[in-house]
């Protein structure tokens, strides 16, 4: 069993190979630190919110004093403090920039530095990019070219003050202020996130992107996004994560919302790469995050895709509400785990309308110490005539001190839907590895090519720049998960 | 280039091979003919380091070097390569991403620069060609839902592109109708040179008809029993092994 | 797992359980019978106490979520009926079986058992006449492996159980023909029956247990499985309980190295009906099957919760739960397979599938894997849908009548779980009962 033996002694020795983990050094505005109903004023007043958003917000709050944390997730860690972090960071601007050119220079090399350049000459051909650092979005690019064909791409923060209307329609609809623990907070407090509104018909000339960066320490983030394709519109939406390294653990509560019209099709794809921590499971990034989309028309479709590599813990279930009649929604996943990573990731799909389809194809590996679960929830509901489900897990484990655990939730009211599920959880292969290596890879190497080759069908389904990233991404998490 | 001195190997506490020796210079074919059982695999395996196999004596030395001390990655970037008996499948993974990864890391462990794309393809057209193979056999995933005789010309594709100093021969010809033997082994002949040893491994004698070994060992009991020139082989094919303790 | 957290609030005085049922209401309605051994009495006392402090569950309890428990409060909770002497109806013929015991309303029916052809080396007897009469034989068996679980029902049988079976083995007896028991009830009135098999090295058994009864009962039964090293037991159970019956069980199996259960559930009746499993495999090579067969109607709930521990190197446990639903019936799954580290080389397999044959009927199902080692090969599957629209189709082209067409495709979909019954005796039993289900099926013309 060289490989146990071999994985064991490499996790012990796995050194920090966590390339984002830099810290910016630039000029900060923070609300004073804890939670309480001044603070989330001060968010609102800051962002110079409109009444009822800030009525919003405060019933939130007070409707997340009465609640729990939630303690059903195969997920361990200490309580949380939520008086002991900031809950508004900023760098410091006039005003807000107009224009990339009045953007902070250390921010802009920030991005650089992290592979997302902001400047449009240098910028990846054909994609738009929000970034937000910590608490607010601090550039937006190509929107004038998006505005031409009516398509809305800001901040969240801006477009309460330029759409309201828009905001207000649908803001809290899919994920209601009193959904889950989480959730009701990020709605009490949420500071910025992308906002994006395709009018009907539209085709989205380019990905849209959302790069997500934590740089202030003891601060959560959280962001919130709205996105809404009307009748016919399509958008692909991108988003990144990443933050310093540090030994404490942060917390991100985002919350995503997603809203598909007749024919419409919104493709939401992550590449979650926080800071996970080191070896030892000191530090990194808890990622407790609510994504849910509505196919409110009929023949919408959504398709979750994410790549989890990062984070300490991972908390999260993008879903579907699939009412729209021949509605149909997709997760594609691949979650990986290594040292002592924890992740509790899955979907749920609830299928209202007739003729719903959804197919949910989650690959899963744990490395090190990880501990990985799939859960899941399929639910037909009485009048989803002739609905479908395809449901495949599959767990791979590297080494034997980690975990795969697959918790699937499978209910079902009407007979003419039909439920498929099929799991399996095995080993990286001893004979596949040797043959790799007989041919001159060397372990990680062969490591790296079976593991790509697992998560092929959920690779694929991401946008060509991402998927590259992504792949490189895979290799990179599993670095010393053998010897 | 091949010396294989009193080797003894345990397989989960069985002794499989018990005093082996064997050697192959460079430029030579050597077949290793024997009964079911007598330890034929073992030794290809030993040869190649799979995990699992003990030697519990014995030394095996290749080129000078100590074999036995070599990660299985380092012997092939040495130039040792294994048809396997029963190549395995690597199911999301394209033949082209795996002979180009194995290509690439074996030319870097050799001082040699990467082959980009277009390098890559004219490499393995060539070779796809005199086996009779099309491209549309790189875009599956490496032998997940080939037959036996695609499996095994897949084999002869890789060993042809890494160009390996000591081939490996396990069992190549089971499996295979005349059509397909015929061409792995024109495909084996064709790499036959001054520089490079070939330990063919197989059952029966009918591939040695085909290609045309130096010398022929009969392994039984794990042991060497008697070695001779071609006609061994027949003599062999008439009389079966049972002169060395085994039912043919 | 919500559980533990909840329980703890109970201790604290917190009880989320449906009010006007708790387990005080149950043990005051239950009268625990006097005699016994002196560690039999404390292992009752713990049980009793422990109920007290952790309660009853609660629907926030994961493995609880699906079940109506406010509806317990329609069954009967406590008191003994007299026991009406009503012939009890037999699945084997007299020639087919090795023995045979009948209870009837959780009492022993002496008269109605028939034990003349047990071999040497085989006890089978009254828990009851055994604990007055050789508590030895029981003495770190009887409650061994219900006690440190924490399953309400199972604390509250241990509290109150009255009488139930013991079928013990010597070392190396193979006992060749299968043993049969009839549980039967009849009246307004609750029992907790208490069965016990230990299996000695190398030895084998099969037993048939037959569950049936008419009018409202709560029947709350504890098995416990001991198997030695090489041992073999054949556990069949036909639970055809009474429509507005309350059947509560819980099968709680340890398998030494090398042993081998083969466990299959037919499961047609009770207004409620719930199955627990806790399969230990605690040695090298142990193997279990774990089988069930189901098939409900009307308004009723039938429950599978599984949980198979893989705890030594190359053990193995393969579930399959098939299924159909009719009416306003409803099905709920949970089955668990966990791995622990250490277990290298375990497999593990596990299909529920499930046919709804209207559509008022519900399921919800969970197959689990819980995996801490990675030399594993595990799967599991679990498929919800309709019977096959084209062969439905076929068959009716054919002159088939649509029920007629239904049963058919029903019977060979359930048939392929029954076909692995070893024992052709027991197979033959649990077709002619799904035989007769699908008959009345088509006799309603539902």
């Amino acid at each position: 069993m060289a490989l146990d033996a071999g994985t064991v002694a490499a996790v012990d020795a796995l050194a920090e190979r966590y390339k984002y983990g830099f810290v910016t050094d630039i000029e900060q505005e923070t609300a004073p630190k804890g939670l309480n109903e001044d603070i989330i004023r001060f968010i609102s007043a800051k962002k110079a919110e409109p009444e009822w958003l800030l009525a919003w917000r405060l019933k939130a709050y007070r409707h997340w004093l009465e609640m729990r944390d939630p303690k059903w997730a195969r997920v361990k860690h200490p309580p949380i403090d939520f008086q002991d972090a900031y809950y508004y960071a900023a760098p410091k601007t006039k005003e807000g920039p107009k224009s990339l050119d009045e953007v902070d220079p250390e921010l802009l090399r920030t991005y650089e530095k992290l592979g997302i350049p902001l400047h449009e000459h240098e910028i990846l051909a054909g994609v738009a990019v929000d970034a937000v650092f910590d608490s607010v979005s601090v550039a937006t690019t190509f929107k004038k070219k998006l505005e031409e064909v009516g398509v809305i791409f800001c901040a969240i923060s801006e477009a309460v003050q330029k759409h309201p209307e828009l905001v207000r329609r649908y803001l809290g609809t899919v994920v209601p202020y009193s959904d889950n623990f989480y959730a009701t907070l990020n709605s009490a407090v949420f500071t910025d996130g992308s906002f994006v509104y395709l009018p009907k018909g539209v085709r989205c000339p380019m990905e849209l992107s959302t790069y997500f960066r934590i740089n202030a320490a003891k601060t959560g983030q959280f962001e919130r996004t709205l996105i809404i394709a009307d009748a016919g519109a399509h958008v692909s939406y991108l988003e990144g994560c990443t933050a310093p390294m540090r030994d404490e653990n942060q917390l991100h509560a985002a919350v995503v919302e997603l809203v598909a019209l007749d024919d419409a099709e919104i493709k939401y794809s992550t590449v979650q790469n926080w800071y996970p921590g080191d070896a030892e499971g000191r530090g990194g990034i808890y990622n407790f995050v609510t994504k849910r989309g509505a196919c409110r028309g009929r023949h919408s479709k959504i398709s979750w895709t994410q790549v989890e590599t990062g984070s300490a813990i991972t908390w999260k279930y993008p879903s579907c509400i699939l009412q729209g009649e021949g509605s149909s929604g997709a997760f594609y996943s691949i979650a990986i785990v290594n040292n002592r990573q924890q992740a509790d990731t899955g979907t749920k799909m609830l299928h209202i309308g007739r003729n719903t389809r959804s197919t949910i194809v989650s690959k899963g590996i744990s490395a090190g110490r990880g501990q990985n679960t799939y859960r899941g929830l399929v639910r037909m509901q009485g009048g989803a005539e002739n609905a479908r489900n395809h449901t495949r897990c599959d767990s791979l484990l590297i080494g034997g001190a980690c975990g795969a655990h697959t918790v699937p939730y499978i209910e079902s009211k009407n007979p003419t839907a039909r439920v498929e599920h099929e799991a399996t959880t095995a080993r990286i292969g001893e004979d596949q590895l040797f043959y790799c290596r007989q041919r001159g890879l060397d372990e990680e190497q062969a490591v790296s090519l079976i593991v790509n080759g697992f998560c092929k069908e959920v690779l694929q389904e991401l946008p060509m720049e991402f998927a590259v990233e992504a792949q490189k991404l895979v290799a990179l998490s599993l670095e010393g998960s053998v010897g | 280039m091949l010396e294989i001195h009193d080797l003894h190997v345990s397989v989960g506490g069985a002794e499989i091979l018990k005093g082996l020796s064997l050697n192959v210079a460079a430029g030579e074919v050597h077949a290793v003919m024997g009964p079911n059982g007598s330890g034929k695999s073992t030794l290809s395996y030993v040869l190649a380091g799979r995990p699992g196999y003990d030697v519990t004596a014995g030394t095996v030395r290749y080129k000078g070097r100590d074999l036995l001390a070599m990660a299985p990655e380092e012997r092939a970037a040495a130039g040792v390569f294994l048809a396997f008996q029963y190549p395995v499948e690597l199911p999301g993974v394209s033949g082209a991403t795996f002979l180009r990864t194995a290509l690439n890391a074996v030319r870097k462990a050799r001082g040699e620069k990467d082959l980009d794309a277009m390098q890559f393809l004219k490499a393995v057209r060539e070779r796809l060609r005199s086996l009779s193979m099309t491209e549309e056999t790189l875009k599956r995933a490496l032998n997940v839902g080939f037959s036996g005789g695609e499996k095994k010309r897949n084999e002869m594709l890789q060993m042809a592109l890494l160009e390996p100093d000591l081939a490996v021969l396990d069992e190549t010809d089971s499996g295979l109708d005349i059509d397909a033997l015929k061409l792995v082994a024109d495909g084996v002949n064709a790499l036959r040179a001054p520089g490079r040893a070939m330990l063919v491994i197989t059952h029966y004698q009918r591939l040695l008809s085909h290609i045309v070994p130096d010398r022929v060992h009969v392994l039984a009991r794990g042991r060497i029993q008697r070695s001779g020139g071609k006609e061994l082989a027949l003599e062999l094919e008439a009389r079966g092994y049972a002169e060395f303790g085994h039912a043919a | 797992m919500p559980s533990s957290a909840m329980r703890h609030e109970r201790a604290m005085g917190l009880d989320l359980t449906p009010p006007g049922l708790s387990a005080e209401r149950f043990l005051s309605e239950g009268e625990p019978l006097a005699g016994g051994p002196a560690w039999l009495a404390a292992l009752r006392q713990q049980a009793t106490l422990r109920l007290r402090v952790e309660g009853l569950p609660a629907n926030d309890d994961e493995g609880w979520r699906q079940t109506p428990l406010a509806a317990l409060k329609r069954f009967p909770l406590g008191g003994r009926a007299a026991a009406v002497a009503t012939p009890a109806s037999s699945l084997l013929r007299a020639e087919e079986r090795a023995a045979r015991l009948v209870f009837r309303n959780g009492a022993l029916q002496p008269a109605a058992g028939d034990m003349a052809a047990l071999p040497a080396g085989v006890t089978l007897a009254s828990l009851a006449e055994l604990w007055r009469a050789e508590p030895a034989r029981l003495a770190g068996r009887l409650g061994r492996l219900s006690a440190t679980e924490g399953l309400p029902f199972a604390q509250l049988n241990l509290s109150l159980a009255a009488d139930g079976y013991a079928l013990l083995i010597d070392d190396g007896v193979r006992l060749e023909r299968p043993v049969e028991i009839v549980f039967a009830g009849d009246g307004e009135a609750a029992w907790h029956p208490r069965v016990l098999i230990a299996l000695g090295r190398d030895s084998t058994a099969a037993v048939l247990e037959c569950h049936v009864g008419r009018g409202a009962y709560l029947a709350n039964g504890v098995s416990e499985l001991l198997l030695a090293a090489g041992a073999r037991l054949g556990y069949c159970r036909v639970q055809d309980e009474a429509p507005a019956a309350l059947h509560l069980h819980a099968g709680m199996a340890e398998l030494a190295g090398g042993a081998r259960l083969d466990s299959v559930v037919l499961s047609l009746g009770g207004g409620l009906a719930r199955n627990e499993w806790r399969v230990r495999l605690a040695g090298e090579g142990a193997e279990v099957r774990l089988d069930e067969v189901f098939a409900l109607r009307g308004r009723q709930q039938g429950e599978t919760i599984s949980v198979i521990e893989h705890l030594a190197p190359h053990t193995g446990s393969a579930q399959v739960a098939k299924g159909v639903l009719d009416g306003h019936a409803r099905k709920v799954f949970q089955g668990k397979i966990a791995v622990a580290s250490g277990a290298a080389k375990a497999a593990g397999s596990q299909l529920n599938k499930t046919l709804l044959l209207s559509r008022t009927a519900e399921v919800a199902s969970k197959p689990e894997l819980e995996i801490n080692c990675d030399d594993v090969q595990c799967s599991h599957g679990a498929a919800v849908g309709a019977l096959d629209e084209d062969q439905l189709f076929y068959l009716r082209s054919r002159g088939v009548p649509l029920l007629q067409a239904q049963a058919l495709l029903v019977d060979g979909f359930l048939d392929q779980v029954v076909e692995t019954v070893a024992l052709p005796t027991v197979a033959a039993a649990l077709r002619a009962r799904i035989a007769a289900w699908l008959a009345e099926r088509e006799g309603n013309g539902t």
